[in-house]
Order: C-alpha cells, then sequence, then structure tokens
C-alpha cells in the first residue's frame, strides 16, 4: 500500500469520523432533553404525592416535548443509516435531489456552530445519477464546509441540482459570504474526477459539474 | 443559602426544562442560549456556578470558560456536554473547570456539583479577600 492511498484512506476515514461524531453529539442532545423531561414528570409526580393538584395540560405539554426529540433522533437515525450504506456498492443509481437532503444533514452540526442555515432546493424533476455515494457525499461535504467556512453568522448556503441532456449539476451558494470567490477544497479535486465530475467555483459559489460527452 | 447557576447552552429545550427542575430544587436559575449571552449576563451579576455546554454556536465551551476565568477567577464552571473526549475533559480542567459532565447527566449528581461549587466559591472569596486586607496591612507603616 502506498503513502498516497494510505493519506486518502485516511482522510475518507477522518471524514466518516467527524460526521458521526457530529451526529452523536445531537443524539446526545436529544437524549439529555428526554431525560430531563421525564425527570421532570418524575417531580410532577412526586409533587403530586405530597398533595399538588395534576395539571393535564402540563403532561400533554412534556409528552409533546419528548414526542418531538424521538422525532428528531428517528430522523437523525434514518440519515446516519443512509450514511452508513452509502459505502455499499461502487455505483449506485440515486436522485440528486435526495443526495443534496442528505448532505444537508451530514452538515447541519457545522453549519449550526457558525449559526449558517442550509437550505435544500429540490429540483423540478428527478435528476438520476450513477455514482459512487460516499464518495459523492465527501465532496459535497467538503463544499459545503468551504461556503459555511466563508459565510457570515446567520446567513444561508443554497444547495441546488438541475441537469440537461448536455450536464449535471449541483450548486452550493451562500447568500453572503465574506469573500466573493470560493477556493475549491484542496484534494478534493482528485475525488471528484475519479466521480466523474469537476468542481468549478463561480460568481461567488462552488460548482460539481458532470459533463456529458 | 440559595445556590445562584448560570446555565448555557445552545438546546433551548434543555435550557427550559432544566431551568424549571432546578427552580423546583431551590436553586436561583439564570440561562443563556449562546457564550455572547453568557458573557453579558456574567458583566451583569454573579454566580454561585455556570453549567457551561462545550460545543456551542461561533464561540465554544472552551473559549467562554477562558474568558469567564479571565473576568472572573473566582467562577465554578462545571463543563456538561455531549460530546466529551477525554482531551477535552483535560484541556477543559487546564483552563480552571471545576468539574466536567456528560449528558444526560444525572440531577442529583449534577446537584452536588453545585452544592460544591458553591462551597469552592465561598472560599475563593474569603481567600481574595484575606489577599486584599494583608496587602492593606502590609502596605502601611503601623
Amino acid at each position: 500500500m502506498t503513502q498516497t492511498t494510505d493519506g486518502a484512506q485516511l482522510a475518507a476515514l477522518r471524514f466518516m469520523g467527524k460526521v458521526v461524531a457530529a451526529f452523536s453529539h445531537d443524539f446526545k442532545n436529544s437524549l439529555a432533553i428526554i431525560n430531563e423531561n421525564a425527570g421532570l414528570l418524575k417531580d410532577l409526580t412526586a409533587m403530586a404525592g405530597s398533595g399538588r393538584p395534576l395539571d393535564p395540560g402540563r403532561f400533554e405539554t412534556l409528552a409533546d416535548r419528548i414526542g418531538q426529540q424521538v422525532q428528531r433522533a428517528d430522523e437523525m437515525t434514518r440519515q446516519i443509516n443512509c450514511f452508513a450504506h452509502s459505502m455499499d456498492k461502487t455505483a449506485q443509481e440515486v436522485d440528486l435531489s435526495e443526495m443534496l437532503a442528505l448532505a444537508a444533514a451530514l452538515s447541519r452540526r457545522p453549519a449550526a456552530l457558525q449559526r449558517v442555515v442550509l437550505e435544500v432546493a429540490p429540483a423540478s424533476e428527478p435528476l438520476r445519477l450513477t455514482v459512487f455515494v460516499f464518495g459523492l457525499q465527501r465532496v459535497l461535504y467538503e463544499c459545503l464546509q468551504t461556503a459555511i467556512s466563508a459565510s457570515k453568522p446567520g446567513s444561508q448556503v443554497r444547495l441546488s441540482a438541475a441537469g440537461s441532456a448536455r450536464m449535471m449539476k449541483v450548486t452550493i451558494a451562500p447568500t453572503d459570504a465574506a469573500e466573493k470567490d470560493l477556493t475549491p477544497p484542496e484534494k478534493i479535486e482528485q475525488l471528484a474526477d475519479s466521480l466523474g465530475a469537476g468542481i468549478e467555483s463561480e460568481a461567488g459559489c462552488l460548482a460539481v459539474v458532470w459533463r456529458r460527452a | 443559602m440559595t445556590e445562584k447557576v448560570l446555565l448555557v447552552d445552545d438546546e433551548t429545550d434543555f435550557l427550559e426544562v432544566m431551568a424549571e427542575r432546578m427552580t423546583a430544587r431551590g436553586i436561583e436559575v439564570t440561562t443563556a442560549a449562546s457564550a455572547h449571552e453568557a458573557l453579558q449576563k456574567i458583566e451583569q451579576e454573579t454566580f454561585d456556578a455556570v453549567i457551561l455546554d462545550l460545543r456551542m454556536p461561533e464561540v465554544d465551551g472552551l473559549e467562554t470558560l477562558k474568558i469567564i476565568k479571565a473576568k472572573q477567577p473566582e467562577s465554578q464552571v462545571i463543563l456538561l456536554t455531549g460530546q466529551a473526549t477525554v482531551q477535552d475533559g483535560i484541556a477543559a480542567m487546564k483552563l480552571g473547570a471545576m468539574d466536567f459532565l456528560e449528558k444526560p447527566a444525572d440531577m442529583g449528581v449534577l446537584l452536588e456539583k453545585i452544592h460544591s461549587a458553591q462551597a469552592n466559591k465561598m472560599l475563593v472569596v474569603e481567600q481574595q479577600l484575606e489577599e486584599k486586607l494583608k496587602k492593606i496591612i502590609g502596605g502601611r507603616g503601623w
């Protein structure tokens, strides 16, 4: 195994590590909220035992809060499961809009830490692409990190996909970036190339482009 | 004596329910949903303990801890986080954190830490007063 291969594998593992760490952090937050709401239910029951009247509305609010966190954790489980299966096959036919939604989910935590909101604009029609999904997600993740780092707090990064007979394109566009031009992330061009794509920097945004011969 | 606690976390649902549970246990709770808000509140009043999330938008918990300790060395800061690594724990303790707890935390354990924080703070403040007095007495030619 060459040093370059080791480096590429390490970079892929680091990407996985970052994604899993961010998700585990959000899972812990959900569990902490569920834990405290369950604790509050116990507190209220104990107070009722010592004569304080129970308020059914209060219980309903707490049950709703727990339900919301269960939903949040369930959605995160679905997303991390999709990500885990992204390396099952070296080539899978996927819908590009679904890939953008997954990419936004994988970058949700780093975006939130910069107070940047990720917005996905689904394509008007299905855009089918046969690709190594893990590689595609890594390219999108790195492009998103560049766009998030360049964005001002409180702004958005918009992800959109478009296609024609000649090409397919994903655009990652910050709405309020500190710099006009975004430099494509280093060392990711080779990976994009292996997916049959190129990374282009244009008018304050990054684009991942597949050109058809 | 009622403990005064500043609870800092960007998860507002967590802040709300923790504040309610602590208040029911006789603790005076102030909440902040960001490091900036927490630092503003620390400028305005003093707390027996600051319970701080490690990972927050813009300014993270370790950076916030550093600023708090620089402004108020007597502050007792307890890190409460969902993403704890041994390195984070060591870094926090080196920066002067009183303790480091992982989410979800046990309320009983957290309350014990808050009681210890109050006792620690009283001790540090007494020591600071003693030092001041020594300086005043030593500085005069009696």
